[in-house]
């Protein structure tokens, strides 16, 4: 079991807030708006901050992307966060392409052994009532191979 | 690091002392989709073996009877009743579509190097080279998870192509897609978890652009139909096509032959995929199979591709073929069909721990293949895999016994007789056909304004441009796309299907598709014949010799044990089997799905039977290649071939004034359309031909208006066009038909050329504008608003 965990959160330094229309099926009026980010969490043994270096040099585009460490949520005023990834058992691409640069890069100071990547999407509320994350999780979620959670920003508070 | 499997790997489950009734609640429990008769085989099989099965011994069998590996339908006796009688068809693979090859084979010796008995078929490009062609439906992992369906129903079939012969190189895909009409409301989807169109679309198409383009592999062609019979079912084809030196066609296992695993390592994912893909989907679909869903990694694939191109090259190959539905056992059953041999679990390279012996051997992790070869090879192999960064295990050997032996760290968890493996028990079915009452047109239907029905008939969601979807492929890599699925000189207009170079050759190859669902649902037959009409029109206006062509069927069907349902597939069967014949152009391979039906709130939803026709074509010269797209000839003659017709059945015009199921279907006037693409060819080859363009999808006013989306001219039709009939004369969907531009100068050489036949002069290109007018109906619209409606009607829902 690895004996430490880091949550490491990448957002796009020049992406806007968008209609959450892009994301349904079929558009609702007064739909919410999102930001995206994507969430890596690291089970490791060793330094943190060499963990956090490979962050940055894999997982980050410096020109066009922020790296956030720890649990904060990264905007604040949401309505509700939607957080989704791959099953624990079904292949994620991705993932195994972090996994095995890492063990190729032998920098001793580290060992990841676990890493879960999940998309994270910040809801807000727009001229509309507040929000539901039901039509959202409906049309982002498949439940054949994702997990999801849902957290309430009254919830965090 | 090897993972290993825990010691206790199988178990023994007791079949002879059970009734029928008993064995059939094991088959549902164990979830192997066999029915009483099959497990009354099975008993009966381990009673002359004296003893009760193993789990992995139920699983092999399960998956190599499954229908998606053994057709059983198609193989199945049926007693057809139709309006002109009854019929006794002993198995509609043997009795109609390879015998209707093997008659055409007969007429053209040495055409077809293969036929059904490879993993793709394969024609002769020409004296060295040999394409192939396979197509194949993901349907059912499709609608659970778009984007890994579709993306592992590629991988899959590229893997086909590398498993033709002695491993085929892929030189360009197509993909054709049903779904639901893309603005369904959500509230008219009636059944929880079902993903709608949308959905699917956009998952579907990203998933053939992320395998097809990463493996380096052209998506060339294809088609996208939209009818609410596919929200809960949609219909996910992909195929490839390939080339391989003739020589290396041929390929056996011997004894003593080493069988390696290459490529990707074995896992849970898409485990009981065979057995998956033959049963019905359901609101619980979408959890409980899970690990049905496989995941595709191509740059896993692209690595086993490079491998095997080289391993073919030196000539180390003696056998290969894909690990597919089945997994090992899939692989292993074929290839050690006739010789048997022993197979080792231990040594498969695993993803993970804890996999027990049938979740090894029937795994259907993505991106393997299995090898034999003579054991002086294993080494140059193992060199291989490691300069292409992939793995290669030695699973096991070929012994000569004509037994299926399997090993799992010592203990023999499976043997079973290799003949007997293969004689699953024949089905016994009964199919019903009734033509359906036509009806007859009424004047009251015709509308006034016939601008309006065109701009609405060309921003039908039949009609419009694939475009988005287009522009998401690769239809470029590899430097040998000479005609592409968008041309013309603005880049962006239709054409009948795309041309490819062939390294090596001075010889092409044209690929084309047709399906007519809407046909399907009242005129399966009409149907049947109408797509082999329109994929050999297609690949002859593309520039390929009509006695060059080969086709490919496959059938989706809802579900078989329904009589009348069965009875569509019968008639389809039948209709596509008489224009092929005629054509000469014989089947090469195939593939169908059944159980495409959904228990939806309302009850069972199925699909219309759909047949869809993938062809291929030689084109023996360069300069054969035609577009469909209007040339920069002012002045020049507009031709009409083929025999219009006063019937408006299945058309988009009918279907818009919800007439569609109930106006008679056109015919199929096959002998006289052969002859005209006979000469039409003798034109092309003769210079007269600057453009063609089929009618199909919209009748000839749209195809007249896709020809003119080059925007190299105006087109300037006929007052009267031969008929008084404007609705049947513009949109009619009549087969047969040809739109052609020709050069003034060679007009009176092109009406001579088709004398006697159905040629007319509809019109002609100017330079003076850029409308299309047709004054017997009124029709003045200009090119640009059609176009905006035809290029831009799917861009909201992608």
């Amino acid at each position: 079991m690895p004996k430490e965990r880091l949550a490491i959160e990448v957002s796009q330094r020049l992406q806007r807030r968008r209609s959450c229309n892009a994301l349904l099926y079929v558009p609702e009026a007064g739909a919410p708006a999102f930001h995206r980010t994507r969430r890596y969490e690291f089970g490791f043994t060793g330094s943190r901050e060499a963990v956090k270096r490979f962050a940055r040099q894999v997982l980050l585009d410096p020109v066009s992307q922020e790296l956030h460490c720890g649990e904060e949520a990264v905007y604040a005023g949401y309505s509700f966060i939607l957080d989704y990834g791959m099953k624990p058992g079904v292949l994620d691409l991705e993932k195994e392409a972090v996994l095995q640069f890492h063990k190729k890069s032998r920098d001793g100071l580290c060992a990841i052994e676990a890493l879960r990547i999940t998309k994270r999407l910040y809801i807000f509320r727009e001229n509309g009532e507040e929000p539901s994350a039901a039509s959202l999780v409906r049309d982002i979620v498949n439940p054949a191979i994702h997990t999801w959670t849902v957290t309430h920003a009254d919830r965090d508070a | 690091m090897p993972i290993a499997t825990p010691e206790r790997t199988h178990r023994s489950i007791p079949v002879l002392d059970l009734d029928g009734t008993e064995l059939e609640r094991l088959s549902a429990q164990m979830k192997l989709s066999l029915s009483r008769a099959d497990m009354e085989a099975v008993r009966g099989y381990f009673e002359s073996e004296g003893r009760d099965p193993t789990d992995v011994e139920l699983e092999v069998i399960a998956q190599t009877w499954s229908e998606h590996c053994k057709h059983r339908i198609f193989g199945a006796r049926i007693r057809h009743e139709h309006p002109g009688g009854v019929m006794e068809i002993d198995g509609l693979f043997r009795s109609c579509i390879r015998a209707t090859t093997e008659r055409v084979r007969a007429r053209k010796p040495g055409f077809v190097v293969a036929a059904f008995d490879d993993n793709a078929g394969f024609i002769r490009l020409d004296e060295r080279l040999a394409v192939c062609l396979k197509v194949e439906t993901h349907n059912h992992p499709s609608a659970i998870e778009p984007y890994a369906g579709a993306n592992t129903g590629l991988g899959g079939v590229i893997r086909d192509i590398l498993g033709a012969g002695k491993g085929a190189k892929p030189v360009g895909s197509l993909d054709v897609f049903c779904f639901g009409s893309p603005d369904t409301p959500s509230g008219a989807i009636r059944a929880p978890g079902v993903i709608h169109p949308v959905g699917i679309l956009r998952g579907v198409v990203r998933g053939v652009r992320d395998y097809g383009n990463r493996m380096g592999i052209p998506t060339v062609t294809g088609a996208v139909q939209f009818d609410s019979a596919y929200i809960y079912n949609p219909l996910v084809f992909c195929g490839t096509a390939g080339v391989l030196p003739a020589a290396d066609i041929p390929k056996r296992v011997s004894a003593g032959q080493i069988l390696l695993a290459i490529g990707g390592r074995t896992g849970r994912d898409g485990l009981r995929g065979a057995t998956f893909s033959s049963a019905s989907l359901n609101t619980g679909s979408h959890e409980e199979d899970q690990q049905a869903v496989q995941i595709g990694n191509p740059i896993e694939e692209k690595k086993v591709l490079d491998l095997v191109l080289e391993a073919r090259e030196r000539g180390l190959i003696a056998f290969i073929t894909d690990c597919g539905a089945g997994g090992f056992s899939s692989a292993a059953g074929e290839m050690l069909s006739e010789t048997g041999g022993e197979i080792y679990l231990e040594r498969a390279p695993l993803k993970e721990e804890g996999l027990v012996s049938w979740e090894i051997f029937l795994s259907e992790s993505q991106e393997r293949m299995v090898l034999a070869v003579e054991p002086k090879h294993v080494g140059a192999l193992k060199e291989l895999a490691e300069i292409f960064e992939t793995e290669c295990t030695v699973l096991g050997e070929a012994d000569g016994s004509g037994r299926l032996k399997v090993r799992h760290h010592g203990e023999l968890v499976c043997e079973l007789d290799c003949r007997r493996l293969h004689e699953a028990p024949q089905r016994n079915l009964v199919s019903r056909w009734r033509a359906p009452d036509w009806s007859e047109r009424t004047a009251g239907l015709e509308p006034e304004d016939w601008n309006g029905v065109l701009r609405e008939v060309m921003a039908d969601f039949a009609v419009v441009s694939r475009e988005p979807i287009i522009r998401e492929y690769d239809h470029e890599v590899q430097g040998n796309t000479v005609l592409k699925p968008l041309a013309g000189a603005t880049g962006d207009a239709p054409q009948d299907g795309a041309v490819l170079e062939i390294d090596g050759s001075n010889r092409l190859i044209g690929l084309a598709v047709s399906l007519l669902p809407e046909w399907g649902k009242t005129d399966p037959r009409a149907m049947g014949r109408a797509c082999v009409d329109e994929c050999v029109r297609q690949l002859v206006c593309l520039g390929a010799d009509p006695e060059q062509i080969a086709l490919l069927d496959n059938f989706c069907m809802g579900n078989p044990d329904d009589p009348e349902q069965l009875g569509s597939l019968v008639e389809s069967v039948r209709g596509i089997c008489e224009a092929a014949e005629a054509y000469g152009a014989p089947f090469i391979s195939g593939k169908d799905s059944f159980y495409n039906y959904f228990e939806t709130e309302d009850g069972p939803v199925a699909i219309p039977a759909t047949v869809l026709i993938s062809g291929m074509g030689v084109l023996e010269d360069a300069a054969h290649v035609t577009g469909a797209s209007l040339r920069p000839a002012d002045g020049s003659v507009l031709y009409l071939l083929g025999r219009g017709q006063d019937r408006l059945g299945g058309s988009v015009y009918a279907r818009r004034r919800g007439q569609a199921a109930l106006w008679r279907r056109p015919e199929t006037f096959l002998e006289e359309n052969r002859e005209i693409y006979r000469r039409y060819h003798q034109a092309l080859r003769n210079g007269w031909i600057l453009a063609a363009h089929d009618v199909s999808e919209g009748g000839l006013i749209v195809a007249l208006a896709e020809m003119g989306f080059s925007m190299a001219g105006g087109l300037e039709l006929e007052k009267s066009l031969g008929s008084n009939d404007a609705a049947a004369e513009l949109f009619g969907e009549g087969p047969g038909r040809i739109v052609v531009q020709a050069r003034d100068e060679d007009a009176g050489a092109m009406e001579k050329c088709f004398a006697e036949l159905a040629c007319r002069r509809v019109g002609r290109v100017t330079a003076a504008h850029r409308l299309l007018r047709a004054p017997g109906a009124g029709i003045e619209e200009s090119l640009d608003t059609l176009k905006d409606l035809w290029r831009n009607g799917l861009k909201p829902y992608y």
